[in-house]
């Protein structure tokens, strides 16, 4: 987006300076219209963001914080999803889901029912992402 | 056929209204309405949909009740897919009607 703005105003005051300028100096006002062609391509590389112990707890906590029927002082990475936090199965695929978006790989079924707290999430991810330290 | 998923045991009852929730949930999140514009509001009918029909047979105990609703949830992914709209279809209309 910013290379798509940058082009565009280095061309709107290209041309308005064209217009200023006297006739004779007009020739020459196409080398100021090619000067972003030399900024160039840029690449963007994107890749997931490196996971450590660290912030792979502080993004779990989030995202369950962050569903409404959490409370977000009774959590810790210990609380039992069902006895401390009180959700129910269907809360449960609901926060698993919301797992599967944050860190963007699915969880399938049979693993997710052995989710019984935050920190048995933890341990999958870390698992599944090779995150040791 | 159609009365598969009535006769199911228990147990594996509740593992397919599990596996229907977060069926219906990914349909509800990935939804595509007919006409564009429509698209946020189908979506956010189809997750409230679910959570609320869902949540309001909680406490059924009885499997043939129970298997009847995993037949009608069945039933609205399905029609839901194919005729590309996310409300039910009225009964009373003739099985050919164009919808």
């Amino acid at each position: 987006m910013l290379r798509v703005a940058v082009t565009a105003a280095l061309r709107t005051v290209a041309v308005r300076s064209f217009a200023q300028m006297p006739a004779q100096q007009r020739v020459f006002a196409p080398l100021v219209v090619s000067a972003h062609k030399q900024m160039g391509q840029i690449r963007q590389y994107s890749a997931k963001a490196p996971l450590t112990k660290k912030t792979l707890e502080e993004r779990i906590v989030l995202v369950l914080s962050l569903y409404d029927k959490i409370d977000a002082k009774k959590l810790t990475l210990d609380s039992d999803f069902t006895k401390d936090l009180g959700l129910d199965s269907l809360d449960h695929v609901e926060v698993v889901m919301a797992i599967e978006e944050e860190f963007g790989f699915e969880i399938p079924d049979g693993d997710a029912d052995r989710f019984k707290t935050p920190r048995d999430i933890f341990q999958y991810i870390a698992d599944k992402e090779d995150v040791f330290e | 056929e159609r009365n598969g998923s009535i006769l199911m045991n228990t147990v594996s009852q509740r593992t397919r209204v599990i596996q229907l929730y977060r069926q219906i949930l990914k349909l509800g999140k990935n939804w595509k309405a007919k006409e564009e514009a429509n698209t946020v509001v189908e979506r956010q009918q189809i997750l409230a949909e679910a959570r609320e029909t869902f949540r309001e047979h909680k406490q059924e105990s009885d499997p043939i009740t129970i298997g009847k609703l995993i037949y009608r949830a069945e039933q609205r992914v399905v029609q839901a897919e194919h005729y590309g709209i996310p409300h039910a279809r009225p009964e009373y209309l003739p099985p050919d009607t164009a919808f």
